[in-house]
């Protein structure tokens, strides 16, 4: 027999979902790495640079270095 | 009143007649017979639950998925008692944008045949009824937004509108609605010609026997995974089920893709959860649907009560690229004003494969359970891709703030269940279309091949746009009411 599970729907609050939102975070952080690793260059006519999934403006590295 | 039917006696339904029949109490079914008592029709509204969650009624949501990223238990997105699944809503709101009815050339088969116009006339009735605040200019954190993402508002019903308590007492009292509890829809019997409904039949769970509720008109509202569920378990006349001559009951099945999308810093602190969504050149242009991008906090907006204001406590007084480098090197800045999440929610590309089917199980009636086949397509992933993308870039070009997106969307990975999941919005099973050979209702919600059979709820939608669905479900009720008062009263 089932046991129904209370939750919302909307994608909020089910707990699957919770859940989900859990291990979707806990993935993000284990995968960021210190700013002074490689730079990949994305798109260079917007001045934009990707560095390890964030979108960066080209000044912010050496900007950031600095702070 | 409302009568458990467990309780039935023969001369409950012998010689009685109902204008409207309608089956199930959600949203839709529960607008629906409100309406339509209230303009002095006889109504007769059966509920497959009681007036709580049991699990003998709950049970009956079993079945099965197939396809990538995996489902949702399908006993636990959604509630089969009275009130159906707005027990459990999260009461996130907001109107279809106009451009979801408009064809697209890269999702064939879209477009409604109704605009937006036929359904705003009932907004304010909709406001009303899901206690929603005044519908004001979205929040915004560009100054001069880019015109490939618009400002959208999210409206939050609060205290979330439960529709079988909204009801229950005006049903209790009234003369013209009848609610029967513990009616299970187990099959619906045609007239010779096979082209209207004479009666619905029900069971119980402990009286034996079944029985017939006749009826002028039907509103089959059970849900977007029982209404094609029901339809093509209805074989006893027409054996591919009714309403399915095109083999169109169940197929192309919708639901929001959700993903996190990323971290995000943002140089002035978020006061009101932000959400964009693309402009139609945009879409056009890069070939990808429609998306609700929404910035802000996870842990603030998955309250219960959230009405779309951000906390901004604890206050925080850390400068801008402070908060970003240590955002970026993994730690997390107690910051919640200025340091967040990005998350969407997709439109999906209409699938005939994505669908509603029968399994060679049956349940306790005697009814075939179903599988649910769910997956992305290409232009999904696109969509998923490019809103990702798009937001991080144009943070950054405008300096309003810094985004990460995650791995998967970069790399242009398939994603797993864990990065892309539904909404618990079922929709599309029973799509409106103005033709036969592209959907199973008209746009009239009447089941195209019967005079007197309607469909309520999110099956009827012909693509499902970024917004939640249930105030487009309300409208869409309020809607159906008003044309069966036209028919009934011709």
């Amino acid at each position: 027999m089932t046991t129904p599970k209370p939750g919302r729907n909307d994608g909020a609050e089910a707990p699957s979902r919770r859940e989900l939102l859990a291990a979707a975070a806990g993935a993000a952080a284990a995968l960021i790495i210190p700013a002074t690793a490689a730079i990949s260059a994305t798109a260079p006519e917007t001045g934009l640079v990707l560095h390890r999934g964030w979108v960066l403006r080209a000044d912010d590295l050496p900007r950031l270095k600095r702070a | 009143m409302i009568l458990d039917s467990e309780a039935r006696t023969d001369d409950w339904f012998a010689g009685k007649v109902f204008d409207v029949c309608v089956i199930g109490s959600g949203p839709a079914g529960a607008t629906i017979a409100h309406r339509l008592g209230a303009r002095g029709f006889k109504v007769a509204l059966c509920e497959a639950g009681g007036l709580l969650l049991t699990p003998d009624s709950q049970d009956l949501y079993e079945g099965t998925s197939t396809g990538a990223p995996q489902y949702y238990d399908l006993t636990a997105c959604r509630l089969r008692y009275f009130g159906g699944s707005s027990n459990h809503w999260g009461g996130w709101t907001r109107p279809l944008d106009a451009y979801d009815f408009e064809p697209k050339a890269h999702n064939p088969l879209s477009g409604w045949p109704i605009d937006r116009t036929a359904l705003d006339i009932y907004a304010g009735e909709a406001d009303a009824i899901l206690n929603l605040p005044l519908d004001t200019a979205p929040a915004d954190f560009f100054d001069n937004h880019p015109p490939e993402l618009i400002p959208r508002l999210f409206r939050f019903s609060r205290p979330t509108t439960r529709f079988g308590e909204l009801y229950k007492d005006d049903f209790d009292k009234s003369a013209n609605v009848t609610v029967y509890l513990n009616a299970n829809l187990v099959d619906m019997r045609l007239g010779d010609s096979l082209q209207a409904v004479n009666e619905a039949v029900f069971q119980s769970y402990e009286k034996p026997g079944r029985f017939s509720v006749r009826a002028r008109a039907f509103a089959l509202c059970l849900g977007g995974l029982e209404n094609p569920r029901f339809l093509l378990n209805a074989n006893s006349q027409i054996s591919a089920g009714i309403g399915n001559e095109n083999d169109l009951v169940g197929r192309y099945f919708l639901e929001h893709a959700h993903a996190p999308l990323g971290r995000v810093v943002v140089r002035q602190p978020l006061t009101r959860m932000i959400c964009y969504a693309p402009s139609p050149e945009f879409m056009n242009e890069k070939q990808i649907l429609n998306f609700g991008l929404r910035i802000g906090s996870f842990d603030q907006w998955n309250r219960p009560d959230f009405t779309g204001a951000l906390d901004p406590e604890p206050a925080c007084t850390i400068d801008f690229d402070t908060l970003l480098k240590a955002e970026m090197a993994g730690e997390k800045a107690a910051c919640p004003a200025m340091v967040g999440d990005a998350f969407v929610a997709c439109e999906q590309t209409l699938n005939p494969d994505n669908r509603v089917t029968l399994t060679d199980t049956r349940d306790r009636f005697g009814l075939r359970e179903m599988n649910l086949n769910w997956t992305l397509s290409e232009t999904d992933r696109r969509t998923l891709k490019t809103a990702a993308t798009e937001l991080a870039k144009r943070m950054a070009e405008a300096d309003v703030g810094r985004m990460r997106v995650l791995p998967w969307l970069i790399n242009d990975e398939m994603p797993n269940k864990d990065q892309v999941y539904g909404g618990n919005h079922h929709m599309g099973t029973t799509r409106m279309s103005g033709d036969p050979k592209s959907g199973v209702v008209d746009a009239d919600c009447k089941v195209h091949s019967l005079a007197n059979l309607y469909v309520g709820g999110s099956s009827v939608f012909a693509t499902s746009g970024h917004a939640n669905p249930t105030y487009s479900i309300t409208q869409l009720a309020l809607r159906l009411g008003d044309h069966l008062t036209t028919v009934l009263r011709a």
